[in-house]
């Protein structure tokens, strides 16, 4: 056992944070801290700018292959790399849907065509992604999915509807299960498609959020024309490829977030210490629990990235979101505590603070990529393998 | 002993909650999120609950803080937008000005009160503003008002300044009245987030059955019953010894608002869970009564400022607990 980082991972360490300390200043210097929890729909032309800068400085999908265009940095790396993007409370990545979900999923199931069409504009952030899986009565259960594709010659037509969809609205394609066959058993009629959002027939209707912000959107498909030759896997086999993409939303594109937790409970800390509840033995015990178990999350997640040999992150994943999740809405619970009385208060902006955003984007993370009641029931099936 | 309310009292608790329902909807709520709603104010007064703990002689039902309490329940559970656990406090210390009295007890106008140093509710639209300091209580001669966009647009903050002249009564008794209204109606609220999980539960299918046929879901929906049923002996005990003068009225008090405090904490948390991503739009009603929640939780002491009171009349150094 060794718990030091190496000297090459400590040297790529400092390169990123300097790159970062030198470029997030100017107009970007507004942007730190912005486009996160319950911001994601915020600043987006700023933030579209920023990530050409990335872009430039080849900073985009920096965990993807060379060979898709990425720095083929090893996950400890990615997560490295991570860790300063939010220690450096660097704005919230417009790309990530592209970069963390649907291009790891055309790696693992697309066609080289797809591949060689769409890996580039996401490395070159001119193309954002948005994930249309979930439905109105398709959320935990998601193989019932209703949205129909009909075929038109090669092609297919989409009707029906999607829910929850995050970042719609500024998005330029979207990866749709859509049920090709009604006849099959319900997990083996879905397929997975590609679709521009500015193809006719779709509409999009943004979702007001109890933050007050649109992060999500209801996406509407009349008649929407989605290619043949954009399927991703086979007609028939989008089950598995929304699995795949489901483990890659819940495993290994988590595990460098605990810097930006770190940032939030340090933002707890300071307000505690400005208020005197920090002299509270009360929140001083909770204090100290819940950076105990971010320390813990981050003892984990190295120790699932490089306990193993063989470079795949374990099933150990299965256990991540749900103890992320859980602790995050602590972490909200904490900051409203904290406040006490004053997180009945707005500040001058007239918009929620970030500590009172963060308590109720929190109780949403308890919700998306998959319930805690999903992930124990998950825990329980396959991790105990109790019956079902 | 009787841990109930009689007949009569209950029959007052079911009054002002027939009235409610038609009166105070979730659409009137989504609406009196631009500014209160004043018409609803009167047909409650109508049925006499400004003046429930008032003596008769002024207008009042001779009633106490036991059938106030049992109201503030209903309130809650309707989410009765405006400073109405404040007003209910306020009206029987207005004890020589009957014009005043008057407007109060005819749902007229809204009192305002907070503990000295506190950003008040509703100040704007209120008749009179006062504030409270340990026995004291003062009013504002001339209010200025500055306002705190608050969490709960339905429960407008104010900081007030301005001179400030004694007003007879007892304002430790008044803090405690507003403390236990507003923990009433933290159970309130708590039950009506519950009915709601629970309707939702029932209606949403997933995996080909209701939601609600998964022990996860009947756990989570259990627990926050639990949570809720313990919350609301306290609330009755507290109403009780306000009533009765009894000595452990203070104590009682603050177990009130601290358990009603978490319990809804708690049935928020649980309610928006099972909901799903449904809970966590603005189009479904629960949003309505959770930032209610939010706001409730911590006005006139949070669980822990009322856990820190309880544990300084038992380790006998009250005097150091100012309200924070
Ligand atoms: C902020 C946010 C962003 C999102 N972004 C996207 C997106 O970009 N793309 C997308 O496709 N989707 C997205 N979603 C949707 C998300 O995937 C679903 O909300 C999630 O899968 C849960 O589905 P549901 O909301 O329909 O809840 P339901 O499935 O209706 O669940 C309701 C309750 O029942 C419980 N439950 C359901 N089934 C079981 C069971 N078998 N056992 C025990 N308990 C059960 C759940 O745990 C939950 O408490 C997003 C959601 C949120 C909140």
């Amino acid at each position: 056992m060794d718990l030091h980082f190496t000297e090459a991972d400590e040297a790529f360490r400092i390169e990123i944070r300097t790159w970062l300390e030198g470029n997030l200043v100017d107009e970007f210097a507004a942007l730190k801290g912005r486009g996160h929890l319950g911001d994601m729909d915020g600043v987006i032309p700023g933030r579209r700018r920023w990530e050409q800068r990335m872009v430039e400085a080849g900073w985009t999908c920096v965990g993807w292959p060379r060979a898709h265009g990425g720095r083929g940095l090893s996950l400890l790396q990615e997560v490295i790399f991570n860790e300063e993007y939010a220690r450096a409370r660097a704005p919230g990545r417009l790309g990530h849907i592209g970069e963390g979900l649907l291009g790891p999923t055309l790696m693992a199931f697309g066609t080289p065509e797809q591949q060689a069409r769409f890996l580039p504009r996401i490395v070159d952030g001119t193309e954002l992604w948005c994930q249309g899986y979930s439905e109105p009565n398709a959320g935990s259960d998601l193989a019932n999915v209703k949205c129909r594709a009909e075929p038109d010659g090669d092609d297919y037509r989409l009707t029906g509807q999607k829910v929850w969809t995050s970042l719609a609205q500024d998005s330029d394609w979207c990866f749709v299960l859509a049920r090709t066959s009604t006849e099959a058993k319900r997990h083996h009629g879905i397929t997975c498609f590609l679709i521009p959002m500015d193809a006719d027939g779709i509409n999009v209707v943004p979702i007001k959020q109890i933050t007050g912000g649109t992060e999500f959107c209801e996406v509407f498909f009349d008649g929407a024309l989605a290619k043949g030759e954009h399927i991703i896997g086979e007609v028939g086999g989008g089950w598995r490829v929304a699995m795949g993409t489901l483990a890659f939303e819940r495993g290994a594109s988590t595990l460098g977030q605990q810097l930006n937790f770190q940032t939030e409970l340090d933002e707890i800390i300071q307000a505690a210490k400005h208020n005197g509840t920090a002299a509270d033995p009360v929140i001083r015990q909770r204090i100290a629990d819940v950076y105990i178990r971010l320390r813990i999350m981050r003892l984990n997640a190295l120790r699932t990235l490089t306990g193993h040999d063989d470079g795949t992150p374990p099933r150990a994943a299965m256990i991540t979101k749900l103890y992320w999740a859980s602790w995050h809405r602590d972490l909200g619970e904490l900051a409203m505590d904290v406040l006490g009385a004053d997180c009945m208060v707005l500040p001058e902006s007239g918009e929620l603070s970030e500590l009172q955003r963060l308590f109720l984007w929190t109780r949403s993370d308890t919700i998306y990529a998959g319930t805690n009641q999903i992930q124990r029931n998950i825990i329980g099936e396959r991790a105990l393998g109790l019956p079902r | 002993m009787h841990f109930a309310l009689n007949e009569d009292q209950a029959m007052l608790r079911d009054a002002v909650a027939d009235t409610l329902q038609d009166a105070c909807t979730a659409d009137v709520l989504r609406a009196a999120w631009t500014g209160t709603n004043p018409a609803l104010w009167r047909p409650l007064a109508e049925l006499g609950i400004f003046g429930l703990s008032l003596s008769e002689n002024r207008g009042g039902m001779g009633l106490s803080e036991v059938e106030e309490s049992a109201v503030a329940v209903e309130m809650g559970r309707v989410g009765f937008p405006g400073p109405f656990a404040e007003t209910l406090a306020a009206v029987p210390f207005i004890t020589h000005q009957s014009a005043l009295l008057e407007s109060g007890l005819a749902g007229d106008q809204p009192l305002a009160v907070a503990v000295e140093g506190h950003p008040i509710a509703n100040a704007r639209e209120a008749a009179r503003v006062f504030q409270t300091h340990g026995s004291e209580i003062a009013v504002f001669t001339d209010p200025t008002c500055t306002d705190l966009p608050s969490v709960d647009p339905t429960r407008a903050l104010c900081l007030v300044t301005g001179d400030v002249r004694s007003w007879p009564g007892d304002g430790q008794r008044l803090r405690q009245r507003a403390t236990l209204f507003t923990a009433a109606m933290l159970v309130g609220l708590s039950h009506r987030m519950l009915d709601l999980a629970v309707a939702y539960a029932k209606e949403r299918r997933q995996f080909g059955k209701a939601i609600g046929t998964f022990q996860a879901v009947q756990h989570r929906l259990a627990d926050a019953l639990l949570a809720l049923r313990f919350a609301e002996a306290p609330i009755q005990r507290a109403a009780f010894s306000l009533a009765t003068q009894a000595d452990s009225a203070d104590i009682d008090v603050s177990t009130a608002k601290a358990m009603a405090s978490e319990a809804a904490d708690t049935v928020a948390r649980a309610a928006l869970q099972v909901h799903g991503a449904n809970g966590y739009t603005f189009e479904f009603d629960l949003h309505l009564f959770h930032k209610r929640v939010i706001a409730l939780q911590r006005a006139w002491g949070d669980a822990r400022w009322h856990r820190a009171n309880v544990a300084g009349h038992l380790l006998l150094d009250s005097k150091e607990n100012t309200h924070a």
